[in-house]
């Protein structure tokens, strides 16, 4: 405990000084409360014991935990308002963003510093697309993730060539070339206006139109579409492929002398997590309505691997969850400050060194049994 | 000659860019030198190098307009140094230190994270407004027919200064033995009693006070601005790729090359387009020769 405290104890002390400087004296204090509580909740959590983790593990918790999520999810218009639909809606799309670069960090071990960039590439494609193209909605999606995964592989095929941890740099240069050209390339991408798109009505196979200007419908949009990538990515993870990958950030070396082409996998990888990225891109233009080249700064791609490191990665459900607790905190503050970047980092940094596996990751590290130690490694998706 | 030209006007403009360039890839490999040398020694990333280098140029700022204006240009050179390497010093001690054993991925993202906060600090502090500096000298030499600022000349010069005295550090005193031995093997420099720690946070401070020098120099020219990090940075990771991972030399053979490619590349293209010119080389470098120019050590 003590130990602890003193590793944290510099950006602590700094967290709390921000956010004093930063917020009202009330509202610091609720801010710093709900950390504390957060953190006192994992504590106590994690003290339950392992006798947790055989309730979490039983398929009836399991089946229990779905269904309560698909009846919040499915219920949420008839009680959120129209403000609180929006703003999940939104949540959603963090997490699925988050998720995707999970793909990455949590389960091969590669650092993208350019998701934020990658989705907005996506947004611009569906958005040009829509207006200069004339394509039709759906036509327009679709060219959206292709270019969103292809932009990715292409990064993913270079970044693959230098040493892992050299990775995360060349990431960041790609991002950093997406933002100058979405703010140069003007005549296609308007620069710091950006693109402003008219709401398409989706038609799904004639049977009906989903009108995404309206926040309930596109919420359903929303949920269903964040919903299946989730059960995909969980499923794609517990394949054979899912489990070379883990093999991989586990012991490159020894993935390598099985025989598998380790490259090939790492851009494989790149790919499924650029596609879902793109995904989460369509989603938050036909939110927004707009894409500019605010989306494609490298302080949003930043977020994202705070979002995700937070909340735990190598679960998928942790960078959801950490996505929806900084985004629910980033709100927040964001009444009393535009810098919330700077608590949010601060928080980030203090999470590295207190729990690098995230709030999720501790949990589980907390309700593994003491008898069999390396089982079932930090996987409860 | 017609209208006393000496020179054909492009030719002319090719030999300032020239000039410039030059003088750009100084300050570069400045920072550049840096971030090799601590990830060379510490293994670290230092995703946060450039906003040292911001950090300088704003404490060079806050000494000339409030906290000393008496120490003149240089002083505040020197004093801007001395505090953010101080400032590193601590920063090593309170985020890094813990974090040692425990593989590069968590290092990284701590300076990452630190990078965000350190810019968006300064966003909070200073505001989105440049701030300037004026130069220590206005005089300028005539270069055929242009004006040339001597104050650019003096960077040149004090830059290449201080590279050559942090090769004379790393090559013939102690501690640059002690600093080489760790980079060469951490573990057998421990064993003959290099005290690895006290290494660790003068390779930090070291490197984070030359960024930060570094920064007051280029104030002058560019404003200072909370930007100025994330932009160098970028650069640096250019350069550290292509000069070759860990090698200070290929770090400063490629900042002069890059500098000057992208001086020569603005006469013909406008904004930051030379910039893209320059990701251009970095993945051809990828694709071709990922060791870089001079890397020894194989990056796959």
């Amino acid at each position: 405990m003590r130990d602890a405290l003193q590793r944290i104890a510099l950006p602590l002390v700094l967290l709390v000084g921000t956010t004093f400087w930063l917020l009202p004296v009330t509202n610091a204090l609720i801010v710093l409360g709900s950390l504390l509580a957060i953190v006192v909740l994992v504590m106590l959590a994690g003290r339950v014991g392992p006798r947790a983790r055989t309730v979490i593990e039983s398929r009836q918790t399991r089946i229990t935990a779905a269904g309560l999520c698909l009846l919040v999810g499915l219920t949420l218009p008839l009680w959120a308002g129209s403000y609180g639909v929006r703003f999940f809606s939104e949540m959603l799309i963090y997490g699925l963003l988050a998720m995707s670069l999970d793909i990455m960090l949590g389960y091969i071990g590669l650092a993208s510093f350019a998701h934020a960039a990658l989705a907005g590439i996506a947004s611009y494609g569906a958005a040009i697309a829509l207006t200069r193209l004339g394509l039709s909605p759906w036509s327009a999606i679709g060219f959206a993730l292709f270019l969103g995964t292809a932009a990715t592989t292409v990064m993913g095929t270079f970044s693959v060539r230098v040493r892992d941890i050299y990775f995360g740099i060349i990431t960041l240069v790609f991002g950093v070339l997406a933002f100058i050209i979405a703010s140069t390339w003007i005549s296609v991408t308007k620069g710091e206006d950006g693109i402003t798109i008219q709401l398409p009505k989706l038609s799904l196979a004639g049977l009906t139109t989903i009108d995404t200007r309206d926040p309930t419908s596109f919420w359903y949009l929303t949920f269903i579409v964040v919903v299946a990538s989730y059960v995909v990515l969980r499923q794609l993870m517990r394949s054979p492929m899912g489990l070379v990958f883990r093999g991989i950030r586990e012991n490159e070396q020894r993935a390598r002398y099985l025989g598998y082409n380790v490259n090939v996998y790492k851009i494989l990888n790149t790919a499924i997590s650029g596609f879902f990225a793109s995904v989460a891109g369509v989603l938050l233009l036909l939110k927004n309505g707009i894409i500019g080249t605010e989306q494609m700064d490298v302080l949003h791609s930043g977020e994202v691997v705070i979002w995700s490191v937070i909340g735990g990665v190598g679960t998928l459900v942790g960078p959801f969850i950490g996505a929806a607790i900084v985004f629910a905190l980033t709100d927040y503050l964001g009444q009393f400050t535009q810098r919330y970047v700077l608590i949010v980092g601060l928080i980030f940094i203090v999470t590295i060194l207190l729990a690098p596996k995230g709030i999720l990751g501790a949990l589980l590290d907390a309700w593994r049994p003491a008898a069999e130690p390396n089982m079932d490694k930090e996987d409860m998706s | 000659m017609p209208g006393g030209q000496l020179m054909h006007p492009l030719l002319e403009r090719v030999c300032v860019e020239l000039v410039m360039g030059l003088q750009n890839g100084m300050v570069l490999a400045l920072v550049a030198a840096g971030f090799t040398l601590i990830l060379g020694v510490m293994n670290i990333v230092n995703f946060a190098h450039g906003e040292f280098h911001m950090a300088g140029a704003f404490t060079g700022w806050l000494v000339l307009t409030a906290i000393a204006p008496a120490v003149g240009f240089w002083g505040a050179v020197v004093l801007a140094g001395v505090i953010v390497a101080g400032f590193a010093l601590v920063i090593e001690q309170g985020l890094f230190a813990s974090t040692r054993g425990s593989g590069p991925f968590i290092p990284l993202l701590v300076s990452f994270g630190l990078a965000l906060v350190l810019q968006q600090a300064a966003l909070a502090i200073f505001g989105t407004v440049g701030k300037y500096i004026d130069p220590p000298t206005k005089a300028s030499l005539p270069f055929f027919s242009l004006q040339f600022p001597v104050y650019r000349l003096i960077i040149m010069g004090v830059s290449a200064s201080i590279i050559v005295a942090l090769w004379l550090f790393m090559t013939r005193t102690r501690w640059g033995t002690f600093i080489r031995a760790t980079i060469q093997d951490r573990e057998m420099a421990e064993c003959m009693g290099v005290p690895v720690p006290r290494v660790y946070q003068v390779v930090f401070a070291v490197g984070c006070g030359i960024s930060a020098i570094s920064g007051v120099l280029v104030a002058p020219i560019f404003s200072v601005s909370y930007s100025m990090g994330i932009d160098i940075i970028v650069q640096a990771f250019i350069v550290v790729v292509v000069g070759g991972l860990g090698s200070l030399a290929g770090a400063m053979i490629a900042a002069l090359m890059i500098s000057v490619l992208e001086s020569m590349a603005s006469i013909f293209l406008q904004g930051s387009q030379p910039q893209i010119l320059s990701l251009l080389v970095l993945l051809g470098f990828l694709l071709f020769r990922p060791q870089g120019l001079f890397g020894e050590r194989g990056l796959q």
